[in-house]
Order: structure tokens, then sequence, then C-alpha cells
């Protein structure tokens, strides 16, 4: 197993996913012909070139080996994800100083680095300097509490 | 007399009280970004875009345009006294300006490294007047043909900058491309390529591609490091020697004269331009030992080199309206959001903001030497604001970015997409810079390429029977012939590594 999969082979497969992805959007756009070109006629070209070249990509990874595969880290990966999705989340019905609190809460999770007696300051302060700057200063239309 | 009465036009755009305090603005979060690590100048004009909406056109470019210059120095502060490069472009300055610090010239070198930069930030900006104007006259002759054989150019040659696989460099281009086409299309009246979701119809927000892929992405692998505190040197004397100051005209003079010239390049910028400075400098040193041990030399060159360079990477965008790295897109982003499509015509169409944007750049300049060699002091105790705190307020930025462009909470998402893509990306050794570039340059070499298909009736040979098209693409063929050269690229990569 581990002999297969390298870091080569998992840069491979992680474009013929992008691929697969670029596939499913393409839908059933107008491809047209080359000298009057549809919507669909790039779009669906490149898709077979990210294909094409993920395959090539993860066939050579097998062939000839790889890059060693690279380690990561879920923690910070998943917390900080969440973290902009609480604030995505919240923040139309419930706010600015609710999202600000949320996602930051959530933050600062994501790293063994922080302390957490320090986490409701910051989260006090972010709040406070989010409604001064962005809603009262800037003037973007924001609710600041929960409607 | 046309520069002259062109840069009294750009003064008196530049100097208006709006525009001055903005271009401060800019210049004062670009020092410091730049002095903080872990945050980098792209996601930062990213997430500052929304806040540019409500400003004149000029002045949020004039301010972003700060932003960029103005980390391009606060990164050389913290690499000449803390040996952290805050900017991929000072890595070159770590060499000889941390040693120069460590020898207790850490003064001499931020002067020197102020004056350099100021010298050549004046030189880049006179040469922009100068060739602005001749070179957009250029590109005005320029049909789709001619067009789309450029941006072929300017891609390819992006590549040769990308510091990692070139084949994978190639594959991010694509990509980019891809997701740069999905949404509107002219031709059709149904947007295409977004599942059908109506949140997508106006295709995925630039802004949440690039807070995504250089921000969020950024904050996940710098926590998975150990970023250690740093402990700063004394700073004694800012007056450089007379000694050193005589050392240091011949490679200013020089770092401004090849960061000028590389960086018009496409792909080319501050980067290239400050460690090939470096290079020369260090091969005809009559005394090359001293590099890497605190020559003065070492710190004047690249100083003034990645100044002029970043100076001179606007001359693409803002005379073909062809963006040549990262920063440039984001700039193309924010023109496009201002209403301004970036072509040759800005420069005739928009002349007060043009011309206000290169007289403010010099403004700008001045501002950083004023600025930065008393706050010293100031920026040293920024570094010692722990990551700990840093990062859940970087958060914060990339959502309040994104988010309030539409007030779109699905903006958000995207960006939460577009960090998880750029973490694997970085994982994998796949360059986030090429993608972003094809999202920028997809939908403008669609354009092209279907009229130049629709004029020749389809004939992909319609482009060898341009003169100027004929030129670009040989070019083009000549620096994919020259990356398959194994020397090329194994000094490529050593050169971007930094030794």
């Amino acid at each position: 197993m581990s002999r297969v999969l390298n870091g080569d082979v998992l840069s491979g497969l992680f474009v013929v996913l992008i691929g697969a992805f670029a596939y499913a959007s393409l839908g059933s756009v107008e491809i047209g012909v080359i000298r009057d070109m549809g919507p669909g006629y790039l779009p669906r070209a490149l898709v077979w070139m990210i294909l094409a070249t993920g395959g090539v990509l993860t066939v050579r990874g097998v062939v000839r080996g790889g890059a060693a595969l690279p380690e990561f880290q879920a923690r910070p990966l998943l917390l900080i994800s969440l973290a902009t999705v609480v604030f995505g989340a919240t923040i139309d019905q419930l706010g600015m100083v609710v999202a600000v609190v949320a996602s930051t809460g959530v933050a600062t999770l994501a790293s063994s680095i922080t302390r957490h007696r320090e986490t409701p300051i910051l989260c006090v302060l972010l709040a406070l300097g989010a409604v001064l700057v962005f809603i009262k200063g800037l003037g973007l239309t924001i609710p600041i509490w929960p409607r | 007399m046309d520069l002259i009465s062109n840069i009294a036009l750009g003064l008196s755009v530049a100097v208006t009280p709006v525009n001055l305090f903005f271009c401060f603005v800019g210049v004062l979060v670009g020092t410091l970004i730049g002095v903080l690590p872990g945050i980098g100048a792209v996601a930062t004009m990213a997430m500052l875009l929304p806040a540019t909406f409500h400003l004149a056109p000029a002045t949020s470019l004039i301010m972003l345009a700060g932003i960029y210059y103005g980390a391009q120095y606060g990164g050389s502060t913290t690499a000449i006294l803390v040996k952290l490069p805050g900017e991929a472009s000072s890595v070159a300055t770590v060499l000889d300006g941390y040693a120069m610090a460590q020898n207790g010239r850490a003064g001499a070198a931020l002067s020197i490294a102020a004056i350099g930069s100021f010298v050549a930030g004046t030189v880049a900006t006179l040469l922009i007047a100068a060739f602005g104007p001749w070179l957009a006259k250029l590109a005005l002759q320029f049909g789709p043909v001619e067009y789309f054989s450029l941006m072929v150019l300017g891609l390819v040659a992006s590549i040769t900058l990308a510091s990692g696989s070139v084949f994978k460099a190639v594959i991010m281009i694509f990509v980019g491309m891809f997701l740069g086409l999905a949404g509107p299309d002219a031709n059709s009246p149904t947007p295409r390529l977004t599942f059908g979701w109506p949140q997508l119809a106006e295709g995925y927000s630039f802004v949440a591609l690039a807070v995504g892929l250089f921000g969020l992405s950024e904050i996940m692998i710098n926590l998975e490091k150990d970023l250690a505190r740093v402990m700063p040197v004394a700073l004694r004397d800012l007056f450089p020697t007379r000694d050193e100051m005589r050392r240091s005209w011949g490679p200013i003079w020089r770092g401004t004269a090849i960061g000028s010239v590389l960086g018009v390049l496409p792909g080319g910028g501050a980067l290239l331009a400050s460690f090939g400075a470096y290079s020369i400098e260090k091969k005809i040193s009559a005394t090359p030992e001293r590099f890497g041990h605190g020559a003065i030399e070492g710190v004047a060159a690249p100083e003034a080199a990645n100044n002029a360079g970043a100076q001179t990477s606007f001359i693409p965008l803002l005379t073909l309206g062809v963006p040549s790295n990262a920063i440039m897109a984001v700039m193309a982003g924010a023109m496009t959001i201002q209403g301004i499509a970036p072509s040759p015509k800005v420069m005739t169409e928009h002349a007060p903001l043009f011309w206000g944007m290169i007289a403010s750049m010099w403004i700008g300049n001045l501002m950083l030497v004023i600025l930065n060699l008393p706050l010293v002091g100031l920026w040293v105790k920024l570094l010692q604001v722990p990551y700990r705190l840093l990062y859940p307020l970087i958060v914060f930025f990339c959502c309040i970015g994104v988010y309030s462009i539409n007030n779109s909470a699905f903006d958000v998402y995207v960006a939460v997409g577009f960090g998880i893509l750029g973490y694997i990306m970085i994982k994998l050794d796949f360059e986030p810079t090429p993608l972003l570039l094809g999202f920028i340059l997809g939908p403008m070499m669609e354009e092209n390429l279907k009229r130049a298909m629709i004029f020749s009736g389809g004939d992909p040979t319609t482009f060898l029977h341009s003169k100027i098209s004929v030129v670009l693409l040989l070019m083009t063929a000549g620096l994919l012939a020259m990356l398959a050269l194994p020397n090329v690229r194994k000094t490529r990569d050593i050169a971007l590594k930094g030794d």
C-alpha cells in the first residue's frame, strides 16, 4: 500500500478529484464548434486537460515513485474551517457580536498555543473593535445584535 | 513635455488630502503586515478590497498599492533585525542584513535599505511614466490574436517563477482558468458551471478565492508549525558611516536597474529582482567572501531591486491590462470591482487615475522613509505580539472581508472551500499563484480566443499570421525550452530557495 501511495500519486488523485468536480459542474452547457465557440467549449477542454494531467501525475507517481507523503494535521484544518463556517452561519441572523464571539471561540480551539484564560478578553475586544470599525466606522449594513 | 504635464496631473491627484490620507493608511497597513509574519500582502489586499468599495477608484488603488510596497519595507525591517523576512522578496536581505545587525550595524542596514528603496522607487516611478504611454500605444494595436498570445506568454512566464514543479503549476493554471469561467457568459442567457446554484450566478467571488487560498490556508499551515518568539537586537546608530554610504551607491543603482527590468517581465516582480541583484553584486564584488557576513552591498542591492521591481511590475497591468503576478491579480480585481476593466485604454480614458496612482507611489515611498526610520522601535515591539492572539484576529478579518462584499454568507463558505483547497495544495507542493492568475486571465483569454476564431473562421494558424503574435509565441516557446534544460531549472530552484 505505502509503496504505491506517495506524494505524487496523492497529488495526481487530488487533481483528478478537482477534474471530477469541474466535470460535474459542466452540466448540459452548449459546446459549439471551433469557429463559433459555445459557453461550454473552453470549460470542457479545460476539464479534459485537468483530468488528463491529473492522470499523468498519478501514473508517473506509481511507476517512478515520488515524494514522501505529507503529514496532515486535522485540528487546525478542521477548526479554522469550522470557525469560518460558524461566522457565515450566524452573521445574517444573529449579528456581528454573536458571530465574532462564536467564531473566535472556535478559532482559539484550533491550536495548543492558545491560553484559554485570554479567550474571553480576546472575544470581547474583537467584538467591540468589529462593531466600532466596521459598523460604526465603515458603515457596513450588518446587524449588531440578533434580530 | 508630455511627461512633465502627465506627472503634474498625477501629483495634483495624489496630493489631495483624501488621497494623501489613504496613501498613508496603505503604507502603514502594509508596513504592519510586512512586519508581522504569517500574513502576506495578497491576503491583506484581498481582505481590504471591500473596505475600498465606497472610495473613489483612484483612492482605492492608491491605498492598495501602498499596502504592497509598504509590506516590502516592513518585510525588510524584520529581515534585518530578527532574521524573519516578512515577505518573500526580503529573503535575500536576510543574508547580509541580519549579519550586519549582529555586528552592531542594524541601524546602518535599515537606513541603507530605506535609502536604496527610495532611490529605486523614484527611478522606477519615472520609468513607468516614461515608458507606460509608449507600451500602451503599442498595445492599442493588439487585436484578439495578439492579446491571446500575450496572455499565454504571461502565464508561461509566471510558471518560470513558481518554485515547485512546472507541471503542477500548469495544472493549477488550468484549474484557475476553469474556476474563472464559472458564472455569467456573454453568449448565453443562463450562468454556466454553477451546478444551478443561484449564489454562484456571478461566478466564484474573487475575494473569497484569494482570501481562502492565501489567508485561511496560511493560518492552518502556520498553526502546525512552531512560530517562535523572537528577540530583537539593540539599535545603536541609525546613520551609516561614510564608508558604508560610499560602498552602497553602486549596488543601489545596479539593483534599481536590475529590479526595474525584471519587474516588467510577466511573472517577474520583487522576488526575482531581489535575488538577481544580490547574486550579481556578489559576482562582481572584489571581495565576495564578505557576503553573508554583513556586507552592506548585500543589503543595498536587493532592497533597491525589490522596490524597483515592485513598482515596475505595475507596468504590464496598467499598460497592457495583463496582471503579471498575484499582487497584480488582486489589483486587477480591485479595478474590475470599481468598474474599470484593465486594458491599455486605462491610461487615456482614466488619465487622472493612472497618473495619480503613479505619483502616489513616489509620495508613498517618501512617507515610508520618514515613517519607518523613526518608528522602527515600534515595529519591533509589534513583532512581540504572539501568534496565539494574532491568528484569531486574522480569521476574523478573512471572514468580514469576504462577507462584506455582498453581505453573503455563501461567499464565506466558498472561502472555506478555497481555504481547504489551498491547504491541500501547500501540502502537496502546488503553488497558489498560477491558480489565481489563471482565474483572472481565464475569462479574458476565452473572450479573445473566441473572437480570434470567429474572425478566422476557426483557423488556429491565425496566431501565426500576425507578426506581434509570432514574436510573443516564440518568446513563450523559448521560455518553455529553457525550463526543460536541467541546468536552468537547477539555477532557478537554487535562486528561489534563497541558497
